[in-house]
């Protein structure tokens, strides 16, 4: 109180599950997330999402990974006052093909350009955003979401993995904000 | 009865909010969005609405929904 404001943390007691259920990316300039103002100062989730003027028929875009083959993991690091959170989330994409190296070049393009967004829903029914860019119509500080340290492999057995394990990082000064509707009002904003 | 009302041209906007995907003019908790837009000042979400009621005017509705037995004065 008298240096900083701190606040609990104490869950209801109940069951948790992990590991991640579906993953969508987007193009961070196309989509605004409401946040309402903070309460006491602590940030609020993101209840709202809308296309952005000018990208009135902007898509978010599912990709289908094998079961229980996607994470998201965070670090996080400090150097005096400064705090980083080194993001990474990971996906294994089935099968080499020219769809998934056309969906590979889509990744590098926007890593150079513009950044990645990426929506995801946790086993636990949790949905968490990382790349946005606009909330509540501001633009917010650079979340940078790259595709980096990717890997494919034909296999050489039948039974061997076929595919991409995709590799996506970013740095910032946060774990992901949450969204609270339910992932049936994100797949509304699907291709 | 929802007391806010969306501006006819976005009718068929989708907005991800709450637990459907349906198109504002089909959606029956406008008037969630409605409490969104005040308790955010979003312009995003401000300018979809033809007649956006007042904060209190809204949490008062949403309260009287829940309690329908509740006397009103």
């Amino acid at each position: 109180m008298l240096c900083v404001t701190l606040q609990s943390y104490e869950r209801t007691c109940g069951p948790v599950t992990g590991g991640i259920s579906n993953i969508a990316l987007f193009d961070p300039n196309d989509f605004n997330f409401t946040q309402a103002a903070p309460v006491s100062g602590v940030a609020q989730p993101y209840t709202a999402v809308a296309t952005r003027v000018g990208a009135e028929s902007a898509k978010m875009y599912p990709i289908s990974f094998n079961d229980n083959e996607a994470q998201r993991t965070w670090s996080q690091t400090r150097n005096g006052c400064s705090y980083k959170f080194e993001h990474n989330i990971t996906a294994q994409l089935p099968q080499l093909n020219h769809e998934l190296t056309t969906f590979l070049q889509s990744l590098s393009a926007a890593g150079c350009c513009c950044g990645l967004g990426v929506i995801i829903r946790h086993n636990d029914g949790k949905i968490f955003v990382a790349g946005e860019k606009y909330v509540s119509a501001a633009s917010i500080p650079k979340f940078n979401v790259v595709m980096d340290g990717s890997e494919g492999d034909s296999g050489k057995a039948y039974d061997d993995f076929n595919g991409a394990n995709v590799v996506l990082k970013a740095s910032y000064s946060r774990d992901l904000y949450e969204y609270t509707g339910a992932w049936s009002s994100i797949e509304a904003l699907f291709v | 009865m929802a007391l806010s009302k969306i501006k006819e041209q976005y009718a068929t906007t989708v907005v991800a909010f709450g637990n459907s995907g349906l198109p504002l003019g089909q959606r029956d908790d406008i008037d969630e969005l409605a409490i969104m837009a005040h308790r955010s000042q979003d312009p995003t979400l401000i300018r979809l609405f033809e007649e956006l009621p007042s904060l209190d005017d809204l949490l008062k509705q949403k309260a009287d929904a829940a309690l329908p037995n509740r006397k009103k004065k």
